[in-house]
């Protein structure tokens, strides 16, 4: 093959920083070129591009490779002037073979999409929630078209490796749906409500695709496509239809098709006879059932069609109808399946909800092994400030000990930055969690025939990772419980003047130590009652035992074992966990439970939970002459009373102290310790004002880790775990106000 | 040694650009965005700079249109996908020396930065 190539550049090539003389060497290696320069005006690198400045040359190629190759290696300069020329051999196309990719995807770049994919995927749920309040903003639009648009260009970019059904789907969804959104963004009109709410549903099977490809499932997405031709021509009233991509139909068409026309077929049967009009609706209606099964391959139900089609007019009406009848109960066997099978998807596999957050891309056990070295660390801080003491008093060297004490405080404080940053690492956003609530409560409400609208509070409240794993499962059965057994249907609602469409509400925030997570809903309520007669039903309690105690107090029974007021256990609450389990959850994690209701105004049920697992604070009291520690979230008010302020009501220990009756409990004759002081106590008051333990006198307060004790050897439900403080000693942890 | 800089606010295709190179002995800085691309062109200086065109704060376009009214001697490639041919041809027009269509492998990727940087 013999070429010339003939370059004409000005200007243009200049001003984007191209050298046409790595061209040249690039065609010379090619194979045998002989170049000829006409002209050459090369601006330097200071000097601003002109019109005076050129590269003309003509190069003659002798070559085997083909034109394309070359007119591909010349790709960035072929419109400033470049033509290439065949002066000898075949200038045909060479069929180019499309390579099929069947390699593995490079492991660094798979995890790498992955973990983008997730975070993509949550942030085109958030910015759709956010649409959905404005959907006319243009930001907004063109923050999830980028993140379609993001997520179309890495797909396909692993899909240049592997092939993968799952992929190929979210590939071709990306794109169309981006399509759509490049128009609303340039065009300026924004998005409609429903196609807002479409979006949401194909991201919903986005998520779903990909969690298919992460397990190495095949997942079909046909399901998708009538919502991407809806997506496309919801806009398209406003604008140019998008290019006929030919949407396969769906097998949904067919169902609704076919539900739609039996009633009718079968009202029409029995008058016995027909206007015009109907049977012209009966041609019709066979020519689209027709159609439809054809294409989708019902091999038998469209053979059938076209009988009946051939039948109808020439046989006798009545013969017809029972030609038709025989097909419709065949057609609705397969709606019903179809159906069936459409639900099976929907249940609920709480794992599908569970975020796994992106971000922590150190191994969980590495962090955890940090934390156990900071806290050993500040152990350690503690015995340096031991030995400064000792060496003053002990080995009579003050100025050491002024010099070592001075010096420390540059220590602690690095030590405590240290030990923040290390906490902070294993803090993550509660959002995480949140995030795929939109998708649960919507999967839910369509399930439960509900309407229900979710907001969600505070999630960028920080959690312990540990802590907002463990408690995935059990708020997804509280806003499944919200809406299931709270609230109301919509028609029941509209009767109770709520309005039609129910509240469940996710509020996240921070209070002092822990981390405070609601869950209400506007629904029914808990019917005080029914649990007062369910607990005495399941021998909870005894009648006399339930009638002492307060509404507030009853309804906290929902959270015992073995506890369920629902009468009939739906598909949804029968399986996956109780409340019992998500009070045992959250309490093993050092957290609280409650519920607060009010019969038809709704349920909120708050989890308490504390901000991390690893260090706590820790108050360090004296009794006797024994060191005890007692967690600092659980202490309200440290008080110092007279003795005599403690009275005796009915053989109880109380005190009076803002108006409320505190019961009081003497640590030190509890622990049969003798206590070192009678005249004044000093008392810890809990959180809730209701009761108060005595101890001789509050040491100081520590950040430590605290390690369960194994329940072997745990004698006392008191104590729940030990700590080692710096000077090596052992202090019990005691939980006496929980 | 040769650096380049690769913008785009997918850490899939900033890393898949910075294996790339590296491999072909680049040193190579990631960027964002176009802003925080344009700190690091003022700071050093880049034989390449590879970006994507849709990123958040500033866009490809943007970064091209500002970068090149200081800087007419750094090549950059801009990342497209079929569908952007008129954003192809605006970068070109403000100064983007070439192209690469997504999705590429790191081959196709290296072939075009060779075509650019000497």
């Amino acid at each position: 093959m013999k070429y010339l190539i003939k370059f004409r550049l000005g200007k243009s090539v200049f001003e984007r920083a191209i050298d046409p003389r790595f061209f040249i060497e690039d065609l010379k290696n090619l194979g045998k070129a002989q170049v000829k320069v006409i002209k050459e005006n090369i601006p330097s690198p200071e000097e601003e591009p002109t019109e005076e400045h050129c590269f003309h040359a003509d190069v003659l190629l002798e070559t085997e490779r083909p034109k394309e190759e070359i007119l591909e290696l010349l790709e960035f300069i072929l419109e400033d002037g470049v033509e290439v020329e065949v002066l000898e051999g075949s200038e045909e196309v060479k069929e180019e073979k499309e390579e099929k990719p069947k390699g593995e995807i490079p492991p660094p770049l798979l995890e790498n999409y992955k973990l983008e994919t997730e975070e993509i995927l949550s942030r085109l749920r958030s910015s759709l929630e956010e649409l959905e309040e404005n959907p006319g903003s243009s930001e907004l639009i063109n923050d999830v078209f980028r993140n379609f648009h993001t997520l179309k260009g890495n797909t396909g970019l692993v899909l240049s490796y592997k092939e993968d059904e799952s992929l190929r789907y979210i590939h071709e969804i990306t794109h169309r749906a981006e399509t759509v959104l490049q128009k609303a963004r340039d065009s300026g009109i924004g998005l409609t409500k429903r196609q807002v709410e479409i979006l949401q549903e194909i991201v919903d099977r986005l998520d779903d695709l990909f969690i298919a490809f992460t397990e190495g499932r095949e997942e079909s997405a046909e399901d998708v496509f009538p919502l991407l031709e809806e997506l496309g021509s919801a806009e398209a009233k406003k604008d140019m239809v998008i290019s006929g991509e030919g949407v396969s139909p769906d097998i949904s068409a067919l169902v609704n098709v076919a539900s739609q026309y039996i009633p009718v077929f079968r009202e029409l049967c029995s008058k016995g006879e027909i206007s015009e009009e109907e049977a012209e609706f009966f041609r019709r209606s066979l020519l689209t059932l027709y159609k439809l099964t054809k294409e989708l391959g019902f091999e038998e139900l469209s053979k059938k069609t076209k009988e009946l089609q051939n039948a109808f007019g020439n046989v006798d009406f009545r013969e017809f109808c029972r030609s038709l009848e025989e097909f419709s109960v065949e057609l609705q066997k397969m709606v019903d399946q179809r159906s069936e099978k459409k639900e099976e998807r929907k249940t609920f596999d709480t794992s599908r909800y569970i975020t796994k957050t992106g971000y922590l891309k150190v191994e969980e056990s590495t962090v955890k092994d940090l934390m156990d070295i900071v806290g050993e660390l500040s152990v350690f801080k503690e015995w340096i400030y031991l030995f400064a003491a000792k060496l003053d008093r002990v080995y009579r060297v003050p100025e050491a000990s002024r010099e070592l004490k001075d010096n420390i405080r540059r220590f602690r404080s690095l030590m405590d930055s240290l030990q923040r940053t290390v906490l902070e690492m294993r803090m993550v956003p509660v959002s995480t969690l949140f995030e795929r609530f939109p998708k649960l409560v919507r999967d839910l409400s369509r399930v439960l025939k509900k309407k229900v609208r979710l907001e969600i509070e505070g999630g960028e409240t920080k959690l312990d990772k540990v802590i907002v794993e463990r408690i995935a499962e059990p708020m997804i059965h509280l806003v499944r419980n919200a809406i299931d057994h709270g609230i109301e249907t919509p028609e029941e609602r509209e009767r109770l003047g709520k309005s039609p469409e129910g509240l469940v509400k996710i509020r996240a925030y921070q209070e002092g130590g822990s981390v405070i997570i609601e869950v209400s809903d506007d629904g029914k309520g808990i019917d005080v009652e029914k649990v007062r007669r369910k607990a005495v039903e399941k021998g909870l309690y005894t009648e006399e035992e339930i009638s002492k105690m307060s509404d507030e107090e009853v309804v906290q029974i929902i959270f015992q074992p073995g506890f369920s007021t629902k009468d009939q256990a739906t598909e949804l609450s029968g399986r996956g966990v109780g409340m019992d389990v998500v009070a045992n959850t959250v309490r093993d994690l050092g957290g609280d439970v409650e519920v607060k209701s009010e019969q038809h105004l709704g349920t909120t049920v708050k989890l308490t939970l504390p901000l991390t697992l690893a260090i706590r604070k820790v108050l360090l009291v004296k009794i006797g002459n024994v060191t005890f520690g007692i967690p600092a979230e659980d202490v309200g008010e440290v008080l110092k009373v007279k003795r005599e302020a403690i009275k005796t009501l009915k053989g109880t220990k109380v005190i009076y102290h803002r108006d409320r009756v505190l019961e009081v409990e003497f640590l030190a004759e509890k622990l049969g310790i003798k206590s070192s002081v009678n005249g004044t106590i000093t008392l810890l008051v809990d959180n809730h004002l209701s009761k108060g333990v005595a101890v001789d006198e509050v040491v100081s307060t520590i950040d430590t880790v605290v390690k369960p004790i194994p329940d072997l050897i745990a004698t006392s439900e008191e104590i729940s775990g030990i700590t080692i403080l710096g000077d090596g000693s052992v202090v019990y942890i005691l939980e006496v106000l929980k | 040694m040769k650096r380049a800089l690769a913008v785009d606010d997918s850490a899939t295709m900033r890393n898949l650009v910075k294996i790339a190179l590296e491999a072909e002995g680049f040193v190579v800085d990631t960027a964002e965005n176009g802003k925080e691309a344009l700190e690091l062109t003022k700071r050093n200086t880049y034989d390449v700079v590879i970006t994507d065109i849709n990123m958040p704060v500033m866009d490809g376009l943007e970064f091209i249109r500002e970068f090149r009214s200081t800087n007419r001697t750094t090549p950059v490639l801009v990342l497209t996908t079929e569908t952007e041919a008129k954003k192809k041809e605006e970068a070109k027009r403000l100064g983007a020396t070439g192209w690469i269509v997504k999705p590429f492998k790191p081959e196709d990727l290296v072939k075009v930065v060779k075509r650019v940087v000497r």
